[in-house]
């Protein structure tokens, strides 16, 4: 039997405008690829705006393909009431299993009120929520650690794990803040990998891609010479995401 | 012939430094033949010595490893420093560090130090992507100016975003002196782009190592979807022609 593996960050969407083109058969050509078995999808567009239509293209294709996806909601904060009964119904009646927030794409600090309310949101449904977490402004360690510190309630994904230069950081608010966890695409740095499971625990080390830009093939090789145990590799590559995914109240 | 076609060898002063037999193991561990080396950044600060005492080993290295001068434009005498460095045989180009030099990549004297190589025949790589100082069109203005090659480190790009890739694009466009570098351009997709609109010519294996992982930054272009002859280009071709490895073998 093949190790199980899920994907945690994988997105599925068509952004002429940027010219990047990212169908689910892409999607599932590049999981089988590498053997994994399940990625979680989300958009690069945001709903309400710039992308109405986000949560149901991203419920339609999990529907036409059980098993192989699950699904983050990419929301924009900016919308208020609006935001918030999306995050909701993304989770109660759609299925999916968390919110992603891309500070840059929506031009949202995540330590502004209207994150935090997503995330509180997200939070009550058992539902963790994912932050691109990377060298941009409103997207470092530092800041996101404010949000949360605002809500110890959620568990906040933090995903590329800091990039390029902010990945000390992001292990560092990991040791601060029990309710984060580090993703490792965009991470350049298999080396920081096995020191973040040596520092903050296994348990909190998420398997992710960023596919399809980067597939998951070349992806998992990374965080295989991160020099982990068999036993923490499969809690990077599976068991954490299932484990998260297992909680949602949807 | 496999070519990483940038590392950098020697003490650090940031720390994490490897000596250059350290990176040819690590190299040989990897599949790759050959090396591009830099120093880098010394604790004394002195670019030239270091610059000098890693030619040296490369010309032992039975032709494994050559070397690119590495100067601060912003020294005096850097222009007679590169000079003197381009004499040394295994010296086969200039390298740039804005980002640690602390310089624009466009500036003046940063140009004057690139037009010199260019004119002794040599290709000039810059670190490249890094914000406020050496941005992918802060290349191509460079490259505009420089009558020889240019090399781009990180695919011109450091943005998790995705969105400094357009500007490196355009940057290819723009100046066709201008080539690419694969390493901490973690986007797959850029990388088959890259070959697919501008040829495989302008795009070389180069880990940057120990900045990056030099294992799996090799791996990376070997993931890559572009044909045989292209990968072989990117993977140690380009650079063996680019930087004259080829007469050391």
């Amino acid at each position: 039997m093949p190790e199980p593996v899920i994907d945690a960050h994988f997105h599925v969407d068509d952004v002429p405008a940027l010219g990047w083109h990212m169908p689910a058969s892409l999607a599932l050509e590049q999981l089988d690829a590498a053997g994994v078995q399940t990625a979680v999808i989300m958009t690069i567009t945001d709903a309400p705006e710039v992308n109405p239509t986000a949560l149901e293209m991203i419920a339609d294709v999990c529907a036409a393909h059980p098993g192989r996806f699950e699904a983050y909601a990419r929301i924009h904060p900016w919308y208020g009431d609006e935001s918030e009964r999306l995050i909701v119904r993304a989770i109660r009646e759609l299925r999916f299993v968390g919110l992603k927030l891309h500070p840059v794409s929506t031009i949202s600090h995540p330590a502004d009120e209207s994150s935090l309310r997503l995330i509180r949101a997200a939070a009550r449904l058992g539902a963790p929520t994912m932050i691109h977490c990377g060298d941009d402004p409103f997207c470092t360690p530092l800041e996101l650690e404010q949000a949360a510190l605002r809500v110890p309630e959620a568990t906040i994904v933090f995903g590329h794990m800091g990039a390029y230069f902010h990945g000390h950081d992001a292990l560092a608010v990991a040791e601060r803040c029990e309710n984060v966890m580090l993703e490792t695409s965009g991470c350049p740095y298999p080396e920081l990998i096995g020191e973040a499971v040596r520092r903050v625990g296994a348990e909190r080390v998420i398997f992710g891609s960023d596919g399809p830009g980067c597939p998951p093939a070349i992806e998992l090789d990374k965080v295989r010479r991160a020099g982990l145990s068999p036993a923490d590799l499969r809690k990077v590559v599976y068991e954490n995401q299932r484990a998260l995914m297992d909680r949602v109240e949807r | 012939m496999i070519v990483d076609a940038l590392v950098y060898a020697g003490d650090c002063l940031f720390g994490g430094g490897r000596a250059l037999p350290e990176l040819l193991a690590e190299a040989a561990a990897a599949g790759v033949d050959g090396v591009v080396a830099a120093p880098a950044k010394p604790r004394d600060y002195d670019l030239a010595a270091a610059s000098a005492a890693l030619a040296d080993e490369c010309a032992a290295s039975a032709g494994r490893a050559v070397c690119l001068a590495r100067l601060d434009p912003w020294q005096a005498d850097a222009a007679e420093q590169l000079a003197r460095l381009l004499e040394h045989p295994a010296v086969r180009g200039l390298l740039l560090h804005p980002w640690e030099e602390t310089f624009p990549a466009n500036h003046e004297r940063a140009l004057a130090l690139a037009a010199q190589a260019a004119a002794a025949g040599r290709p000039v790589v810059v670190e490249a992507g890094h914000p406020l100082v050496a941005e992918a069109l802060a290349l191509a203005d460079l490259a505009r100016g420089v009558d020889g090659t240019v090399v781009m480190t990180r695919g011109g790009q450091v943005n998790l975003s995705g969105l400094a890739q357009q500007s490196a694009d355009l940057a290819l466009e723009a100046a066709p002196n201008l080539r690419a570098l694969t390493a901490g351009m973690y986007r797959q997709d850029w990388l088959e782009g890259c070959v697919r609109r501008f040829g495989a010519a302008r795009l070389l294996l180069g880990s940057c190592a120990p900045v990056f992982d030099l294992g799996y930054e090799a791996e990376r272009p070997r993931h890559a979807a572009m044909g045989d002859d292209e990968r072989a280009a990117v993977m140690g071709g380009n650079a063996t022609v680019l930087f004259g490895l080829a007469t050391e073998e």
